[in-house]
């Protein structure tokens, strides 16, 4: 039985939310289970110490034969543990991204490519390497290069705040982007709408697309043209290749809505909603806001989210103490508890019970459980 | 690169700060001074509107935001790229983060294209802009290996002087007709057996025999300690030799310590003066750490510092020796596998210049390519513990080892601080230097920066610090053109076992040589005087720094001294003048150093008695 040959993207709120908690989690199961395994990270991971922070970190252990992705300087010295296969094109803020594969067990720090198209490239190039599985670490709040993953797990935790309630916004409201419905086929093909990168697209009920300068919906001017075009014209779908913002959203709901009622937003992908917003928590109102007026939201492309991961670390600035931050937690049972009243998808304490039910996610999305019982 | 076939590009400037954004002006004008296309937006603009205006530029090739670092601010950063990304303009435009606490880890964490921290040079940013290799200004362009005499005539400006002078050190010529010593004897063996060494003509079994022969006489002139060790392998007290295994591991930590060091440079506008540091922890381990410490930091020289006890016995060891106690063993393999770690712009002093060794170490430094060496009878004979006659002969022999080897020395005149006053020192000094000259050597004027017990019972430092030192370098420079290089350390008896004092108070006396324009100064750690064992390298470095500022804090102005200064001047070079005349009218150099007639028992100086005797007549 063939493993679906899939990639696997780590999102995280913020830094320190156990993104490589849940990294590593991956990583070791999919050695124990003999799976072959791919990493690479969009930021840096693996130190001891927290760049910002001075924290201590989670390292990164790899097995004999792990395949892995990270840049030149993250090599150093490493001569007799990391066999390199190729030195690629893709440049990092520490040299080159190099595929490597380990000669034997011990730690690594991974610091692969930067942006989303990158990342393509660097998985093409590890799936070369017949990987049955690809993790990709990222970094802080940043999403965007991981839209090019076949799957997300989300991670949050105190370190991006100490309120609870806070925390459950942001990720309801992330399930609800992350959960909007696919655009369908029409007269305009998906495949077609995909083509325009650089221009926001005004689809008529009848007549060609209309096209806008400006691939994102962020300023004024952009906005006012486009009220502009769809006050005067009859249509249908409004499709934004790029970052829509909240501010604008929160305009059509205040004062355009009849202008949009019945029409559709369509989006190129949910972190590009995300992106745009300021505060992520208030999303989820604001969709609300924006279907209850009768205005559809879609997407071009769709992200599935197999879990959300939570932990209840967050460094707290101490300003007595001997160093500038120290290890605290919140009240993890009240985390876990209200987040799984809220979000569509399961909720995981990485370092608590839930590691066997991500273990069974994992399977199922890998399609793996028919080998096991073969 | 020539800048004008570098491709023009256009840059795009966002101070994230909402202050800090002083950094990014510079740059701006920077760029724009080479052509390039700038914009610079406002500070704190928020992101959707930095992202709007960025969407609008065309052709655009770099955009640089620079930020300081805080909590919170990764995230910040964080959604910014990630906008950047999502409204295309990574497709086109590379993404650049400097600031506070920025580094090419924390740059690719936040997924930058590059990260410059605070400190960096623009000219690194602008060469990664412009596509090409930043050669760091550092030593192909400020740490270059200069001639500290070169900038000198030597040309005597008082003839009172000049001629009491002459008639002194012909005395001393005179003198030394027919007259040798153990020490010279021993030089001139220790040449031979170098020679033998290093002649490729020889056979080895030649070699070995040849050796064996000359090494017989050499133990000939040498004390019992050192015959010992010879004969017997017994090494003196508290001295071992590395095993093979530590010597592995120096030559392995030398060769990673040579590989890309970034060399602070320590001078700011000026051009003078070096800056010297004496290293002689007792271990070769330990002072080549220093030495490569001391080069990072900016340091132009080190010198060698030898135990006190190596300067009263008649012989040298051989071997790669560690010591228990301050100083370090001057032996042929110490030097030279201490040699082996400089930087090859590091002016490096083997001092000489005390002992019954005196000679001989001049011949091992210049074999070895010593830059420099140190020799003063005077302060030798006075306070080093060496008998006059002895150590008269020997210097003269070592100065003209030092002009066969083209090594410039210089002349401490650290009899200062046993209580000899300025001007009687300074006497004897000029004597050391003009016997230098007659001899074609190049002698570098050593005169203390010190508050010395002299000027404590004078009160001639009462009010500062500054008047009586200005006054010893102008009476110096009114009686000859010849190199200056106040020391040794500068700041001496100013120092306590506070390091922020000491590395200020050196920083201070750096300061009044700057202002001077000297040819050099000699600093000491901030531990220096107070370490009670080996220094710390956080001290050295101490007042490396300190000095840096220093000299950032002076650029070209000058310290005003008030008109105490040119009394005191006057005083020093009348007293130079009546010292000189005493010693001429004496008639004998050798009878006026036991006299005391350039320093006595009052002043707190003690003609030493080590190898007296030992002169061999005929």
């Amino acid at each position: 039985m063939e493993i679906n040959n899939k990639v696997i993207g780590i999102l995280g709120t913020a830094k320190n939310t156990g993104k490589t908690t849940t990294f590593n989690f991956l990583l070791e199961w999919s050695n124990l289970e003999s799976i072959k395994v791919g990493l690479t990270s969009i930021g840096y991971d693996g130190e001891d110490i927290d760049n910002i922070t001075g924290l201590p970190k989670p390292r990164i252990f790899v097995q004999k034969d792990n395949t892995i992705a990270t840049a030149e300087q993250c090599l150093f010295s490493l001569e007799d543990k990391i066999k390199t296969i190729e030195k690629t094109d893709v440049h990092t803020a520490l040299g080159r991204v190099v595929i490597g594969k380990a000669r034997k067990e011990g730690l690594v720090v991974l610091a692969g490519p930067n942006k989303g198209i990158e990342l393509q490239v660097i998985i093409q190039k590890l799936k070369q390497q017949k990987t049955e599985i690809i993790l990709v670490d990222g970094a802080l709040n940043r999403m965007i290069p991981l839209i090019y993953c076949d799957a997300l797990i989300l991670t949050t935790g105190a370190s991006r705040h100490t309120d609870i309630d806070l925390l459950v916004d942001e990720i309801e409201s992330m399930s609800r982007v992350f959960t909007l419905p696919l655009r369908k086929h029409k007269q305009v093909s998906n495949k077609e709408l995909k083509m325009y990168q650089n221009n926001i697209v005004i689809i008529q009920k009848k007549g060609n697309p209309i096209l806008l300068k400006g691939h994102s919906l962020i300023n004024q001017k952009t906005f006012d043209s486009l009220i502009n075009i769809i006050g005067n014209q009859e249509c249908e779908e409004i499709y934004i290749p790029g970052i829509i913002s909240d501010t604008v959203l929160k305009k059509i709901i205040n004062k355009y809505y009849l202008l949009f009622q019945r029409k559709t937003i369509i989006i190129n992908n949910p972190a590009f909603l995300l992106v745009g917003s300021r505060y992520i928590g208030y999303l989820k109102d604001i969709i609300d806001d924006i279907l209850s007026r009768g205005i559809k939201l879609k997407t071009l492309y769709k992200l599935p989210i197999l879990a959300v991961t939570i932990n209840p670390f967050y460094p707290k600035y101490s300003r007595f103490g001997k160093d500038s931050y120290e290890a605290a937690y919140i009240d993890e049972e009240q985390l876990y508890q209200k987040m799984k009243k809220e979000v569509p998808f399961p909720v995981i304490n990485i370092k608590g019970e839930g590691s066997t039910k991500l273990e069974m996610i994992i399977k199922k999305f890998l399609n793996i459980s028919i080998r096991k019982n073969a | 690169m020539d800048n004008n076939t570098i491709r023009k590009k256009k840059v795009l400037l966002i101070p994230l700060d909402p202050v800090h954004d002083v950094a990014l002006k510079i740059l701006n004008r920077k760029l724009k001074d080479r052509g390039h296309k700038t914009i610079l937006l406002p500070p704190d603009l928020p992101l959707e509107e930095i992202i709007s205006r960025l969407s609008e530029i065309n052709n655009l090739d770099f955009v640089l935001v620079s930020r300081t670092l805080g909590y919170g601010v990764a995230e910040l950063l964080g959604r910014f790229i990630d906008m950047a990304e999502a409204a295309r303009i990574r497709d086109k435009a590379k993404m650049v983060l400097g600031g506070k606490a920025i580094t090419p880890q924390l740059a690719a964490e936040l997924g930058f294209d590059k990260g410059f921290g605070e400190k960096t040079d623009f000219e690194e940013i602008i060469a990664y802009l412009e596509d090409r290799e930043f050669l760091r200004e550092k030593e192909e362009l400020f740490r270059k290996k200069i001639s500290i005499p070169s900038s000198h005539t030597y040309q005597y400006k008082n003839n009172r002087v000049k001629g009491l002078l002459n008639e002194i050190t012909d005395e001393i010529i005179l003198w030394s007709k027919n007259k040798s010593s153990p020490g010279i004897e021993r030089a001139k063996l220790r040449e031979r057996m170098i020679n033998v060494s290093q002649d490729d003509s020889l056979a080895d079994e030649d070699k070995v025999v040849k050796t064996r022969a000359l090494k017989k006489e050499y133990l000939s002139y040498c004390d019992e300690k050192i015959v010992r060790f010879y004969e017997k392998g017994l090494l003196p007290e508290k001295v071992r030799k590395l095993s093979s295994e530590e010597i592995g591991k120096l030559n392995i930590y030398i060769q990673q310590q040579k590989k890309d060091v970034n060399f602070k440079k320590i001078r700011h506008s000026q051009s003078l003066p070096l800056v010297f540091v004496q290293y002689g922890t007792g271990c070769p381990i330990m002072d080549i750490a220093h030495i490569k410490t001391s080069e990072a930091w900016g340091a132009d020289g080190v010198f060698h510092f030898d135990p006190s006890w190596g300067a009263r016995t008649e012989g040298l060891l051989e071997g790669i020796l560690s010591h228990e106690e301050d100083g370090s063993i001057i032996s042929w393999e110490n030097l030279a596998v201490i040699k082996s770690s400089l930087h090859k712009e590091t002016i490096w002093t083997v001092r000489a210049h005390r002992g019954l060794n005196t000679p001989e170490t001049a011949v091992i430094a210049g074999k070895l390519g010593a830059d420099l060496t140190k020799i003063h009878m005077v302060y030798g004979s006075l306070n080093g513990g060496t008998d006059p006659a002895r150590l008269t002969i020997d210097g003269l022999e070592a100065i003209k080892l030092a002009a066969k080897y083209n090594m410039p020395f210089d002349e401490p005149t650290n009899e200062e601080l046993g209580g000899v006053p300025a001007y009687k020192s300074f006497a004897g000094l000029l004597i050391i230097a003009d016997l230098a000259l007659k001899l074609k050597a190049q002698p570098i004027l050593k005169p203390l920066f010190c508050y010395s017990p002299d000027v404590m019972i004078s009160g001639k430092m009462d009010d500062n610090y500054i008047d009586f030192n200005v006054a010893k370098i102008n009476s110096l420079r009114s009686i000859i053109d010849a190199p200056i290089w106040p020391g040794e350390p500068i700041g001496f008896m100013t120092h306590s076992e506070d390091r922020v004092q000491s590395s200020l108070t050196t920083a201070l006396h750096a300061a009044i040589a700057i202002s001077l324009q000297v040819d050099a100064i000699t600093i000491a750690s901030s531990d220096e005087a107070y370490s009670r064992g080996p220094i710390s390298l956080a001290s050295r470095i101490d007042t490396l720094r300190a000095v840096q500022e220093a000299f950032r804090f002076l650029g070209k102005a000058e310290i005003k001294p008030t008109g105490k200064a040119r009394e005191y001047e006057k005083e020093i070079t009348k007293g130079i003048e009546e010292a000189l005349k005493k010693v001429a009218r004496r008639g004998s150099f050798v009878d006026a150093l036991y006299e005391g007639l350039l320093g006595s028992p009052q002043d707190g100086a003690y003609p030493g008695r080590a190898g007296r005797g030992t002169v061999i007549e005929g």
